[in-house]
């Protein structure tokens, strides 16, 4: 068993993942010990990560909300069977893709509804504010349409190429966490990330620089 | 005066839609709503019990655990220990009638004359390589077809319940042609019903090369007595009178092979090569 905890340890990327490893590490013991309001701290930290990447996989807000709320549920109901032999976040990726992925297969056709809000920093790229001009719109309303586009981009992709891309490109991981996330090899999530990138690239072709 | 070209539109690129995509957020105040609506579901899973049969499933998928594995384990023994004794009754040894050969050619005469179904072939082999071949339903002038596995001592039968009684058969001369209807002495017809059933089947089963040879898809290794052959005769001597169990001594389990399924009994052991 060491072993293994060994082996998976040195799948985590960077020190600043090996120090929140084991930062949850604690936080797990004490909620199996009993101390159900420790999970908290775990819902505090991850929610927002956890959404993105549901959200991303979904491209619908309010799905996007009840899967992440059900993944952290599911979460609690069976950490006494996460046995540490990768990270809780890790752990709880899996969940939360396993569980978006179930979802996506039951309900296929669905409308999708964009965030409307960004975050401060990437409000006014350049290129968005000359973008709108040339399109002769507003850049609040132009903002709006491209994540509408950027969307329905991402859902033109297949489920396993969308979250290989959502968790390389959006989320930060690494391909080995990628890999242990969604139990495959790294080659084959270099490759779905190839494919997906060039998938985008030709869908978006019209907004691109040439 | 030519107007000075205007600088590119700047265009994003794929890692600046991606990045632009990453910072969508949702507002503040969504996040109160997401712990509320978190909060009520975690209570609702601590006050959730299993309800019936959801209660005896883990249990039930524990036993299946073991119970699986056993019922097959009981099932293989049980199969196992099948065969050996199926295989022992069929090879309880029956007394063999000892005829005369002229009681033999009257029953093969008496059989001849009430089986209406085509002819087959007992040739005449030498003495050290007893042969007899399954031939096709032909014509009688037709030539019979000997397998090249007939130099391996080896004759095909039968398997099915025949009798068999020991007749004497002079060697066969070389380059003796094994025809229907010869009227070589040593050529004894069988009129085996059941032998003849099983002969057209075999026939139907053969495999013709375009050389015109046939293979044969079973065979039956039988022992030669001192020049003297044995000789299946068709239970239909008496037939009714007599069990057949008491009238046909069966040959061997170890004489039969299957060439075609690679399915084979020696003794008590069943084989099956795939």
């Amino acid at each position: 068993m060491e072993f293994i905890k060994t082996i998976s340890r040195s799948l985590v990327a960077s020190p600043e993942r090996q120090a929140e490893a084991d930062a949850d590490g604690v936080v797990v013991q004490e909620v199996r010990a009993g101390n159900v309001a420790a999970f908290d701290q775990l819902v505090l930290k991850y929610r927002e990560r956890i959404y993105s990447i549901v959200y991303n996989l979904t491209s619908n807000r309010e799905d996007a909300a009840d899967l992440t709320q059900d993944a952290f549920i599911k979460a609690f109901q069976s950490i006494n069977r996460f046995g540490g032999q990768s990270s809780f976040f890790t752990w709880l990726y899996r969940i939360a893709v396993n569980t978006t992925h179930s979802h996506l297969r039951k309900n296929r056709l669905r409308t999708f509804f964009s965030i409307e809000q960004a975050s401060e920093e990437e409000k006014s790229p350049e290129w968005l504010a000359q973008l709108a001009v040339e399109a002769g719109a507003e850049k609040e309303v132009f903002a709006r349409d491209l994540r509408q586009r950027l969307n329905e981009a991402f859902q033109k992709l297949s489920i396993k190429h969308r979250t290989v891309i959502t968790l390389f490109e959006i989320e930060g991981l690494s391909h080995g966490e990628i890999a242990e996330v969604m139990e495959c090899s790294e080659g084959t999530v270099r490759s779905r990330l190839h494919y997906a990138k060039n998938q985008l690239q030709a869908d978006l072709q019209d907004l691109l620089k040439r | 005066m030519g107007s000075a070209p205007q600088p590119p539109t700047p265009r994003p690129t794929l890692d600046d839609l991606l990045r632009f995509k990453r910072a969508e957020r949702p507002a503040p105040e969504f996040w109160a709503e997401f712990d509320r609506g978190l909060r009520q579901k975690q209570l609702a899973a601590l006050m959730k019990r299993p309800q019936g049969w959801a209660r005896f499933r883990p249990a039930f998928v524990r036993s299946l655990r073991w119970a699986v594995p056993a019922t097959a384990a009981a099932a293989v023994a049980l199969v196992v220990i099948q065969i050996p004794l199926t295989t022992a009754s069929r090879n309880n040894p029956v007394e063999v009638a000892s005829r005369p050969l002229g009681a033999e050619k009257a029953a093969l005469q008496a059989t001849s004359a009430v089986s209406s179904t085509s002819a087959e072939v007992v040739a005449a082999a030498p003495s050290s390589s007893p042969v007899v071949a399954l031939a096709p339903a032909v014509a009688p002038s037709a030539p019979v077809a000997v397998p090249d596995v007939a130099a391996s001592r080896e004759r095909s039968l039968p398997w099915s319940t025949v009798a068999m009684a020991e007749a004497e058969i002079p060697a066969r001369r070389p380059g003796e042609d094994l025809s229907v209807g010869t009227t070589e002495p040593a050529a004894r017809r069988l009129r085996s019903s059941w032998g003849s059933r099983f002969n057209e089947m075999v026939q139907d089963l053969s495999i013709e090369e375009t050389t015109g040879r046939s293979f044969q898809l079973a065979s039956l290794a039988l022992p030669t007595v001192n020049g003297s052959e044995p000789l299946y005769v068709a239970a239909t001597t008496t037939p009714g009178s007599t069990p057949v169990s008491s009238r046909a001594r069966r040959s061997s389990d170890r004489d039969f092979r299957d060439l075609e399924s690679r399915f084979g009994v020696t003794g008590s052991s069943l084989s099956i090569k795939f």
